[in-house]
């Protein structure tokens, strides 16, 4: 019978905490229905100013008020946080080595290549959306990386 | 590959990943003020090339990568990625202290004009601001003027913040893609 192991639980607790209150804060102020009339920035756009260009234009807004960082960095802290979630679950249940799951990132990482530099050639225009979902595949893609050093499964791996 | 109790020194690893990523910001940061000068001042509070990240986010998140590629590569070890999460950390902070370093030799011996031209931008940004006199007069008390003691003091704290908790992220990535056992 197939079981799971818990591994350096207090690093796995401290990475969840850390990342969600990193997706918390990357809706920026228009979370807590903060004013930004005074032109004055958030503390949230400071702290990920040294992370995301925050361009407007390519980020979200919430609250009428823009997100701290832009669409695809959202994706990025949502999958990150989500995937971190799922980890458990995807433990027990997905059965791929590392190289694959190290396959899968690189493929993203090239996916985001191809897209920005599509849009900036004028291939395309990507969207919201299309940042969105790309950083959200990246995030989860780097969480599954770590799968087996939280939760290790005891059985077949393919 | 062999995992020891006793690694090897890591502040090789940390100085290198760090000068790298450090020395990336300082000219991104600086590239962008110059960029945010030579733009016409509309009033926004945020400006497409006001940021560091102007050609590729997260890119300040390098530093946990590289430190982790470098120290495991060189010594061929591996170690849990809790200690590349504590090289990750230290990575992130002393690019912070490099690149602190680097904008303020910058701004004081080879462009000294960049800090007086980059406040007259912010200053006349808030007057062409569609809000009250009374909250121009807030936003101008509020800015600190670059190269300040409050200014570099509160762009240092929130680089130590920010890119601290993201380098120990992308360092324990590190970690596992370098330094890990496989399974």
């Amino acid at each position: 019978m197939n079981s799971v192991s818990v591994q350096q639980s207090r690093l796995f607790f401290a990475l969840g905490i850390t990342s969600l209150v990193l997706w918390i804060l990357s809706f920026g102020p228009g979370l807590f229905q903060l004013s930004s009339e005074s032109g004055i920035r958030s503390i949230q756009h400071h702290l990920f100013s040294w992370l995301c260009h925050q361009d407007p234009e390519r980020t979200i807004h919430f609250h009428d008020h823009p997100m701290a960082v832009c669409a695809r960095c959202f994706g990025i802290y949502t999958g990150f946080f989500v995937g971190l979630l799922m980890l458990p679950v995807a433990s027990f249940w997905l059965k791929y080595r590392f190289k694959h799951r190290l396959a899968l990132l690189i493929i993203v990482i090239c996916l985001h290549f191809v897209d920005v530099t599509g849009n900036y050639l004028g291939w395309w225009t990507n969207t919201f959306a299309s940042r969105w979902i790309l950083g959200f595949v990246f995030g989860t893609a780097c969480i599954a990386l770590l799968q087996n050093e939280f939760f290790k499964k005891h059985g077949d791996i393919l | 590959m062999t995992d020891s109790n006793a690694l090897p020194n890591y502040w090789p690893s940390v100085l290198i990943a760090s000068l790298i990523t450090g020395l990336i910001i300082s000219a991104l940061g600086i590239a962008s003020g110059y960029l945010t000068i030579a733009s016409e001042p509309a009033g926004s509070s945020f400006n497409a090339s006001s940021s560091v990240g102007i050609l590729a986010c997260l890119l300040g998140a390098i530093a946990g990568v590289i430190v982790n590629w470098h120290y495991a590569k060189e010594h061929q070890i591996t170690y849990k990625i809790g200690k590349g999460a504590l090289l990750g950390f230290l990575a992130g902070l002393f690019a912070v202290i490099i690149s602190t370093v680097v904008s303020l030799v910058w701004t004081e011996l080879i462009d000294a004009n960049y800090n007086q031209a980059l406040y007259d931008w912010q200053m006349a940004n808030i007057d062409a601001q569609n809000v009250p006199e009374e909250t121009k007069e807030m936003s101008r008390n509020f800015v600190p003027k670059p190269g300040s003691p409050i200014a570099l003091a509160t762009q240092f704290g929130v680089g130590i913040l920010g890119l601290g908790i993201m380098n120990v992220i992308s360092g324990i990535i590190g970690a596992k893609i370098f330094a890990s056992e496989k399974d």
